[in-house]
C-alpha cells in the first residue's frame, strides 16, 4: 500500500515536472512571438481605463504678465457668472457646452478662451427664458459682464448673425483680439427641432483683475 | 525506445497545445459568443434600467430647445419596451438577422403628447416640419440608444464569422486532440492525460493573473457607464471562469495519476 502510495506520489511529481517544462516552453513561445501584441493591446484597454480622481475646489487663478489662467477649472463645475442687464440674465457659466451641463446653465466651450486670455471665448445656452431666450432682442452696444473669480470683464455687442447648426466655425478661435460669441438655438420662440443658431459677437471693453 | 520517448514529450507537448486552445474556443463560445450570456450579463447589471434612464436623459437635452416641456416624454415608452428590444437586438445580432428597433408605438405616443400638451397650452404651431424633426429627432435617439452605435450593425458580420470559424476549429482541433491523444497512447503506452491537462491550468492561471494585473478592469470605461458596467462584469466572469477551470483541470490531471497504467515506457 505504502509503496503504491509512493508510486502515485512519484508520478505526480514527474508529470508535474513534465508540466511546468512545457507550461515554461509555451510561455517562452507566447511571450516570442505575441509579446509586441498582446502590450499593445493592452494598453490600448488600459487607454479606456478612467480613475477617479477627487477633484478639490479651487478658485480660478489669473497670471496677468502671461495673460493667462494659472488653474483651469475642472469640466463641468461653475466658473463664473455671466450678467446681461438688458433682457435680465444672470447665469452661472459652466466648463463645458454639451447639453447635459447646459441644461443648468451657460456652457463656455472648452476649446475656447478665458475672459482676459485674449482670444475668442465661445459661450452657449439653450433658448430659455432663464438663458439665452431674448438673445435676439440685443442691440448694438448692448453690455454683458462676466464675473469671474479672478475678475469682472465687460463685453460690448458689435454684431449678429444667424448660422446653420453645422457652421459653428463661423467665428474661428484667434488669439488677436478678444471677442466674446454667445449663441443659442433659433428661432427660439418656435416649437420644433431648431436647426439654426443666433449668434451674437461682442468685444471686451473693460476688465478689472481682482488678483 | 529512444525515439518513442522523444516522439511521447513532443506528442504531449502538441497535446498541451491542443487543450489549452480547446479551452479557450469553449469558452468563448460559451460565454460571449451565447447571446444567453450576455442577456443575463445585462439582466445582472441592471442594464435595461440604465438605458432607459440615458434615453430619457438624452431626449430631455433636447426638450427646452424645442420649446417644449419634459411632460411630452412621459409614457412615451416603458422599461419593458427597452428590454424587449434590447433582447431582439442581441438574439438578431448573434442569429445575423436585421437589426432593427421597433419605433412605431413610441412615434404614436410622444405625436399624442405633444398634440395634447399644444391643445392644454394654447400653443399654435407655425412650423410643423420642425415639429416633425423634432419626432425624428427623438426617435433616432431611441433607436441609436438600444442599438448602442452603427458599428455594432458592421461588427455583427464579423462576429458571425468568427462564431461559424471557431466551431469548426473547435471539431477539427478536438479531433486531432483525440487522434493523438490515441496514437501517443498506443505507440508509448504510457500516460497521455496528466500532463497536457496540467500544463493547460498552470498557464491559464498565470495568464489570467498577468493579463488581470495589467489591466484596470475595474475603472474601464467604454461608450458610457452602463455599457461599461457590463464589460467589466464579463471580464470579472471570464476571469473567475478561467480560475474555475484550470483548478478543474489541474485536480483532474492529478487525478488521472492514480489510474494504475499497464505498461510503462522501458527506458
Amino acid at each position: 500500500m505504502l509503496n503504491k502510495m509512493i508510486q502515485i506520489g512519484k508520478e505526480v511529481a514527474r508529470q508535474i515536472a513534465i508540466s511546468f517544462f512545457f507550461a515554461s516552453l509555451l510561455f517562452v513561445m507566447i511571450h516570442f512571438f505575441f509579446s509586441e501584441k498582446i502590450n499593445t493591446y493592452l494598453s490600448l484597454i488600459n487607454m479606456m481605463t478612467i480613475v477617479e480622481k477627487q477633484v478639490e475646489k479651487q478658485e480660478t487663478k489669473f497670471d496677468s504678465i502671461e495673460k493667462r489662467l494659472v488653474n483651469y477649472p475642472s469640466w463641468g463645475s461653475i466658473w463664473a457668472t455671466i450678467k446681461i442687464p438688458d433682457i435680465g440674465v444672470e447665469a452661472p457659466v459652466y466648463h463645458g457646452d454639451t447639453l447635459d451641463i447646459i441644461k443648468y446653465g451657460v456652457g463656455h466651450y472648452s476649446g475656447s478662451y478665458f475672459p482676459g486670455e485674449g482670444g475668442t471665448i465661445i459661450l452657449a445656452a439653450h433658448n430659455s427664458k432663464q438663458h439665452f431666450m431674448y438673445l435676439p432682442k440685443l442691440k448694438e452696444g448692448a453690455e454683458v459682464i462676466i464675473e469671474a473669480s479672478y475678475g469682472t470683464f465687460t463685453y460690448r455687442l458689435i454684431d449678429t448673425k444667424i448660422i446653420g447648426e453645422k457652421e459653428m466655425d463661423s467665428l474661428p478661435v484667434q488669439t488677436e483680439k478678444e471677442i466674446l460669441m454667445m449663441y443659442t438655438c433659433y428661432p427660439v420662440n418656435t416649437i420644433g427641432h431648431k436647426t439654426k443658431r443666433y449668434a451674437v459677437y461682442l468685444e471686451l471693453v473693460g476688465e478689472n483683475h481682482e488678483n | 525506445m529512444r525515439i518513442k520517448l522523444i516522439f511521447y514529450y513532443i506528442g504531449e507537448f502538441v497535446l498541451s497545445i491542443l487543450v489549452l486552445l480547446l479551452f479557450l474556443i469553449a469558452l468563448l463560445e460559451c460565454t460571449v459568443l451565447r447571446p444567453k450570456y450576455v442577456l443575463h450579463q445585462f439582466e445582472k447589471n441592471n442594464y435595461y434600467e440604465g438605458l432607459y434612464k440615458s434615453i430619457n436623459n438624452e431626449m430631455s437635452n433636447y426638450i427646452i430647445q424645442a420649446g417644449l416641456e419634459d411632460v411630452v416624454l412621459e409614457d412615451i415608452y416603458t422599461k419593458d419596451m427597452v428590454e424587449k428590444e434590447v433582447t431582439k437586438m442581441i438574439q438578431r445580432f448573434y442569429g445575423n438577422g436585421k437589426i432593427s428597433v421597433d419605433t412605431k408605438s413610441v412615434k404614436e405616443s410622444l405625436e399624442n403628447n405633444i398634440a395634447s400638451y399644444l391643445l392644454k397650452n394654447n400653443i399654435e404651431v407655425t412650423d410643423q416640419k420642425a415639429l416633425d424633426q423634432f419626432v425624428d429627432q427623438m426617435l433616432d435617439i431611441y433607436e441609436e440608444k438600444i442599438v448602442l452605435s452603427k458599428s455594432l450593425i458592421k461588427a455583427q458580420n464579423l462576429v458571425v464569422k468568427l462564431d461559424f470559424l471557431l466551431k469548426i476549429v473547435f471539431v477539427v482541433l478536438a479531433f486531432i486532440t483525440g487522434v493523438l491523444g490515441l496514437l501517443v497512447k498506443y505507440i508509448c503506452k504510457n500516460r497521455v492525460v496528466a500532463a497536457p491537462l496540467f500544463t493547460t491550468g498552470i498557464l491559464l492561471l498565470l495568464g489570467n493573473y498577468l493579463l488581470f494585473n495589467r489591466i484596470d478592469v475595474a475603472h474601464i470605461l467604454f461608450w458610457n457607464e452602463n455599457v461599461s458596467s457590463v464589460i467589466q462584469s464579463i471580464l470579472f466572469s471570464l476571469s473567475n471562469t478561467v480560475k474555475v477551470g484550470a483548478l478543474i483541470l489541474i485536480i483532474l490531471s492529478i487525478l488521472s495519476c492514480f489510474v494504475p497504467r499497464k505498461e510503462q515506457v522501458k527506458k
